[in-house]
């Protein structure tokens, strides 16, 4: 992959910390930056997949409702309940609606 | 009659399945979705060709002048405060919305059905106006458009088209 060059304003207590970072670990800016944001890419990435697949488990009632709650937010929880409730239906549902 | 919000407007025509329904239904949107759609049209992304060509259909749909502030919270935006609204006027028999963080308010809010956009494929399928594989395809190119949350839903109403 090749590289682009980017413009974006930091915080400068942040840029002081990276370069105290930069070099006590013998980086520099550039690559320090690249390391700190493929690990947040990383982290936040197998999150989202991570709670992703826990809504599949609810959805298959591999798991109840309170785990759900636990591992993605009650409110997120009531969305993926209240979906999962409408499509249960939605063979009746679409029945209604085809014959308006 | 149904009332159509902005999500799930925008589903439908990212699935290619807008102009199908608008044949089939009498569908009624808001004065305020269209604003929505006019600010999510200059996107450069699949959502922002989805509300272009759901604007490019305006003339299919009916659009009410009405708003819903009372409704509005956390969860529900203007928009679907506003379908709300639209709702208890016409008295329409379903809203629909692919807002899936809204549904458990909207459920409250509406003594009519709440339904996500995939009940409407399967109605058009039981219609007779779309081919089962075609509202397949289109539950597909919708799901790839969601987040964490929205994508294992559309892969859940996945079974409404495979116990056929």
């Amino acid at each position: 992959m090749g590289t682009k060059r980017v413009n974006f304003r930091l915080p400068e207590e942040l840029i002081t910390h990276a370069d105290i970072a930069a070099e006590i670990t013998h980086k520099n800016r550039t690559e320090l930056l690249v390391e700190a944001l493929r690990q947040y890419l990383e982290e936040i990435e197998s999150e989202e997949k991570f709670r992703e697949a826990v809504v599949d488990l609810y959805l298959d009632d591999q798991i109840e409702f309170g785990i759900l709650v636990d591992i993605i937010g009650r409110q997120d929880a009531e969305a993926v309940r209240a979906s999962k409730e409408v499509l249960d239906r939605g063979e009746e549902l679409a029945d209604k609606l085809a014959d308006l | 009659m149904l009332v159509i919000d902005t999500s799930a407007l925008v589903s439908l025509a990212v699935g290619d399945a807008l102009g199908v329904t608008l044949a089939e239904f009498d569908v009624v949107a808001t004065h305020v979705v269209i604003d929505e759609l006019e600010v999510t049209a200059d996107y450069d992304d699949e959502h922002g060709r989805g509300a272009s060509t759901v604007l490019d259909q305006l003339e299919r749909i009916d659009s009410l002048d009405i708003t819903g502030e009372k409704f509005v919270t956390s969860r529900i935006d203007d928009g679907e405060a506003s379908c709300v609204a639209a709702m208890r006027e016409i008295d329409a028999a379903f809203l629909i919305t692919d807002d899936y963080r809204a549904l458990p308010e909207l459920q409250h809010l509406i003594d009519a059905e709440v339904a996500l956009s995939p009940v409407v494929l399967r109605a058009l399928v039981k219609r007779g106006a779309l081919s089962e594989d075609t509202a397949k395809s289109a539950l597909e190119t919708i799901a790839e458009q969601r987040d964490w949350l929205g994508a294992p839903i559309y892969r859940y109403a996945r079974q409404l088209f495979e116990e056929v």
